[in-house]
């Protein structure tokens, strides 16, 4: 216990300094004097304590005198019973494989309706009973403290909250304990589950008593996991990892599914372990198509099952074309020839094939001998005509194509079924003219030599360029924070060509310099022609924007070197994210009819923002191919639209599509082709729609059950197991009641009450009578 | 070096070089066969070939014991591959913003290196970081132990984390143009080359038999220096270390590369 008073509020100086001077006068009165007093001694201290009296009153009323009201508050307390309602708890088990499996909620209903002796404990103990479901957001029917256990359709298990919620709780009732009814189940490292279980509940201060609903007995198997990696590579083995746990089923044989979307890749027999520990079953797989997936992984549900609801998985790739296959050809080693090999080298996404022309007939002719060179044929036929379609791109850097003329033609070929090509300048090829062969597909003109021209040159972004894919890194600050580039050969940019199926855009272009032909002098441009792109660099010497003092080499992917190519080698291979229409949503896993966002962007043909541009989006089903919505949509000034829509109703697979309104619609046929996502006009996002949480693994009791036996223990609590004793507990071990007083304790003013002015009035009015009966003045 | 100034007279240029291709396949698949481009080079025309600056770093002390040495060894390059160095080489001091010109250093010396400013060493720092390849030649031959020294101290405050160690015969660096079997030069004691390797790449190359007293001749162009204890034979291998150290710099393990090394190993096998 505490003093028995306290003060509201300290007193203030002055108020010590009256009463100091009120005792003093006091003292002087009535003290020992060395003349003679006019009362006797006893009076004079009667007259001292009734003005004491007095003045004590006074100071109670002046500095709130007020005394704690523990007392009072110590008969108000609460028990909180924590519901488990999640989906677990709908689960049917028992206590052995002999019984008759019983749902676990239907198991706690029934022990709820049945604890008359423990709501006559409850009363007798003046308990307040507080009655909180274990997850409070649920698909089902609201919660109904009075039937807890009636709606199991919590999706969150989450038991250390909501002790935690408990024990920041500090503005009702003191807390007198807590009673969880539950299976005790919850999802990650059991261990870590335990350990924070069991701090949340020594933080509430109070006995957590804990009641089992779960039995040992359950028939169920899971798919508990499905990994792979986010991404995958189209025609490259890709393993997928399923995870099943089963208990009860030992030796059952069920069957595995394995699905792309809704195409069926494997369906394998498993004979379940059926002891609960956790069986990795892998799926090989070869994908053959590029974009985003859905796989799923479902075990066929057994008849014995305790439910069907977890026996699927899915996880989300996105199939990526292959390592790129690059086939780099130079004409004469040099620093540019280096850097754009060391940074080629240095992606590991890039299977790098060069060849570079290290001497011609000169310097043959001048060689003393072959016999100790590290020289190799350069195969010319194998490359150029043998493996032309294995690459996915061709570098030229700096190369005397003529050389090969009868070749280009294969280039061409190569482009227009989809490959990449990029032409890179020097005193090779260009001022030679060695590209006219290829004058349809680059955006470049090639019907006059193109002198290289030694003279410091900072491009000028063109329009387009400060929006393309491949340089709009470089819009705003443009190219005066960077190097100069040393030289440039003397050529123009080529808006159209022959060719119908060509697009050419020109990016960098030098700020004054003209050719012969007076035509400004091109530095960047790039073409899309046929399936195929293709980009010329008229500049050999990019290599200056990796090498400058100013660079910080250790900047990820922020040298401007690595950006310039890594940007264009992402676009001259078409990689999907830099289509020109994108679509994007907001989850890859969605509950029925929740919110769903899809954001869509549009880009021109010439790489600026698409504004008021009207694109068709569909929802379809992939199970059925039905159309769930559709609908179209302009695009704002930024060339972007969002659309807020509701996921549909059933569960499924389904597949959102935005497409440019003008653009033909694809057959079926062509999207399912293995080059679909490479079309520019088309965009698509798979998402699933479920009701399905990991809520339901792991389902065995035996996993939860030893969590609420070492709650009880580790806070002086009391363990029940409805499976063995199916009655409520009668009553449960609570806190010292006065350790909670204390705690809890509040103040009561004393200066308000009449015996403050009783005995303010007693004191001055007695003193004043005593000292007029002995006559004293 | 090669000149394409006949650019300006192309229909001619080109006739000849397909009459050569049509009218000589066997002659082409030849050409093929020895890894050669079949455009004939023309008289030297520096101006109008893509050039490379082989610097050398100028610093107080004997930064340059071996005149000539590095024209020489460019004219090597020339003459030999297709690579086209500059016929002067620039020289640079290690505080100056332009030894960012070229990511090539050729440093040489018979004594030890001075101290460098803190700032020079920052820039020496980066420009090794940024992909950058200093050579230090060791104009003793090995004779003096000052200028090893210096450079190895010298490697530990620029490259801290990867000391400089040998490279060994396995290295690309050995076969990046000619198949050379170890590290030559006027001097041939045995002793390897030391590099700080790096990511795969190498940073700081120390070579320590003089590689410049081989390459450098007097004005007369006879060369400087006897070669010993090989003589003709020895320059003739130090000669192609040097044209191997430039391929290097240019290609770095373009002859690593599977199909090069692949195809070396059956040229081999059916020697």
């Amino acid at each position: 216990m505490g003093s028995m008073f306290s003060l509201a509020t300290p007193p203030a100086p002055w108020i010590l300094a009256v009463i100091a001077i009120v005792v003093m006068g006091a003292v002087l009165d009535y003290g020992p004097r060395r003349g003679q007093h006019p009362l006797s001694r006893s009076a004079r201290a009667g007259c001292f304590i009734l003005r004491m009296l007095g003045l004590g009153g006074v100071v109670a009323a002046v500095v709130g005198l007020s005394q704690p009201r523990e007392e009072e508050k110590a008969a108000l307390r609460r028990l909180v019973i924590i519901a488990d309602n999640t989906e677990s708890m709908s689960v049917p088990d028992a206590a052995t494989t002999a019984e008759t499996p019983t749902r676990r909620s239907t198991r706690a209903a029934e022990a709820w309706r049945a604890r008359a002796a423990f709501e006559s404990w409850r009363e007798r103990e003046g308990l307040q009973l507080e009655v909180v479901p274990l997850d409070a957001v649920t698909e089902g029917p609201p919660f109904d403290p009075n039937n807890p256990f009636a709606s199991p359709t919590g999706r969150r298990s989450d038991l250390a909250s909501a002790l935690e919620a408990l024990s920041a709780d500090r503005s009702v009732l003191p807390l007198a304990g807590v009673v969880v009814v539950s299976d005790g189940l919850q999802r990650g490292d059991q261990t870590k589950v335990r350990e924070r279980l069991l701090h949340a509940a020594r933080r509430t201060e109070v006995p957590v008593s804990t009641v089992s609903v779960g039995g040992s007995a359950l028939t169920d198997a899971a798919v508990t996991g499905i990994r792979t990696g986010d991404f995958a590579f189209v025609e490259n083995t890709l393993v997928v990892e399923v995870t099943v746990d089963s208990v009860g089923l030992d030796g059952a044989l069920a069957d595995l599914e394995l699905r792309m979307d809704t195409e069926l890749i494997e369906r394998r027999p498993i004979p379940l372990s059926g002891d609960g520990a956790p069986q990795t079953i892998e799926f090989e797989f070869v994908p053959d198509k590029v974009g985003q997936f859905i796989f799923s992984a479902r075990l066929i549900p057994l008849a014995q099952e305790a439910t069907p609801d977890n026996n699927e998985a899915i996880h989300v790739v996105k199939i990526l074309r292959d390592r790129v296959r690059a086939l780099h050809v130079a004409g004469r080693p040099d620093w540019d020839v280096r850097a754009l090999r060391t940074l080629l080298r240095s992606d590991p996404n890039v299977e790098l094939l060069s060849y570079y022309i290290l001497r011609d007939f000169d310097d043959i002719s001048r060689a003393v001998s072959n016999e100790r060179m590290s020289l190799i044929p350069f195969p010319v036929d194998e490359l150029f005509m043998e493996k032309l379609d294995t690459f996915d791109i061709i570098i030229m850097q700096n190369f005397d194509a003529q050389t090969h003329g009868r070749y280009l033609q294969n280039i061409e070929d190569f482009v227009l079924g989809g490959g990449a090509l990029i032409v890179i300048g020097g005193d090779l090829g260009l001022p030679t003219g060695d590209f006219d062969a290829l004058q349809e597909i680059l955006p470049i003109r090639t019907d006059a030599p193109a002198p290289l021209v030694r003279a410091p040159v900072r491009p000028t972004i063109t329009a387009q360029g400060g929006r393309h894919p491949v340089t709009e890194w470089l819009d705003g600050a443009g190219w005066d924070a960077l190097p100069p580039l040393d030289a440039y050969n003397e050529v123009a940019f080529q808006a159209v060509s022959t060719r119908q199926d060509t697009k050419f855009t020109e990016l960098l272009r030098h700020p004054n310099a003209t050719t012969r032909a007076g035509e400004p002098v091109t530095v960047l441009a790039v073409g899309l022609a046929g399936k195929g792109r293709t980009m010329v660099l008229t500049s050999p010497s990019t290599w200056r924007l990796g090498f400058s003092e100013g660079l910080d080499a250790n900047t990820a992917g922020g040298r401007p070197f690595d950006q310039l190519w890594r940007s264009a080698l992402r676009w001259l291979l078409q990689d999907e994210s830099e289509e020109r229409l994108s679509l994007e949503t907001n989850q890859s896993r969605l509950p029925p009819s929740a919110p769903l966002s899809l954001r869509i962007e549009a880009l021109s043909v010439d790489y600026l923002p698409k504004p008021d541009t009207e694109i068709e989006w569909s929802i379809h089903g992939l199970d059925d191919d039905l159309e769930i919505a559709a609908g179209s949509v302009l695009t704002g000034p930024d060339g972007a639209a969002v659309l807020s829509l509701d996921a549909p109703a059933s569960e499924g697979n389904y597949v959102a599509t935005a497409r440019f309104a003008t653009a033909p619609r694809p057959s079926s046929a062509s999207e399912s082709r293995p080059t679909s996502a490479r079309t520019e006009s088309v965009a698509r996002r798979v998402f699933r729609v479920t009701r399905s949480s990991r809520e339901l693994y792991p389902l065995d009791a035996r996993v939860g059950t030893p969590h609420l036996r070492a709650l009880a223990e580790q806070t002086d609590g009391s363990w029940y197991d409805l499976v063995e004793a199916p009655t409520f507990p009668p009553k449960v071990p609570l806190a010292p009641r006065e350790s909670q007083a204390i705690r809890r304790a509040g103040t009561t003013p004393v200066w308000p009450s009449p015996w403050v002015l009783v005995l303010l009035l007693f004191g001055f009015c007695g003193e004043w009578l005593l000292r007029r009966r002995l006559g004293a003045s | 070096m090669v000149s394409y100034g006949r650019a300006m007279t192309l229909p001619t240029s080109r006739y000849r070089r397909r009459t050569l291709l049509r009218g000589s396949a066997h002659f082409g698949a030849w050409l093929a066969a020895h890894g050669v481009s079949s455009h004939a080079r023309a008289d030297e025309a520096p101006q109008k070939s893509a050039q490379i600056d082989l610097p050398q770093l100028a610093y107080d002390g004997t930064w340059n014991p071996r005149m000539g040495a590095l024209e020489e060894l460019g004219r090597e390059v020339r003459l030999r591959s297709r690579v086209a160095p500059l016929q002067t080489p620039t020289v640079v001091r290690p505080g100056d913003a332009s030894l960012f010109r070229t990511p090539f250093l050729w440093v040489a010396g018979d004594d030890a290196l001075p101290p460098f400013e803190p700032s020079a060493l920052r820039r020496l720092r980066r420009f090794i970081d940024l992909g950058g390849l200093m050579v230090f030649d060791d104009a003793s031959g090995g004779s003096a132990p000052e200028f090893r020294r210096s450079v190895l101290k010298l490697s530990e405050r620029l490259a801290p984390s990867t000391p400089m160690r040998e490279v060994t015969p396995e290295h690309v660096l050995y076969r990046s143009f000619y198949l050379v079997d170890r590290a030559y030069g006027r001097t041939d004691f045995g002793n390897p080359l030391l590099g700080v390797h790096d990511a795969g790449r190498l940073k700081m190359l120390f070579v320590p038999g003089d590689l410049g007293g081989a390459f450098a001749r007097d004005l007369r162009g006879s060369y400087r220096y006897p070669c010993n204890p090989g003589g003709p034979a020895q320059r003739e291998e130090a000669i192609r270390l040097g044209v191997n150290i430039v391929l290097y710099a240019t290609c770095t393990d373009y002859k690593s590369d599977r199909a090069h090394v692949e195809t070396l190993e059956r040229s081999r096998r059916r020697r």
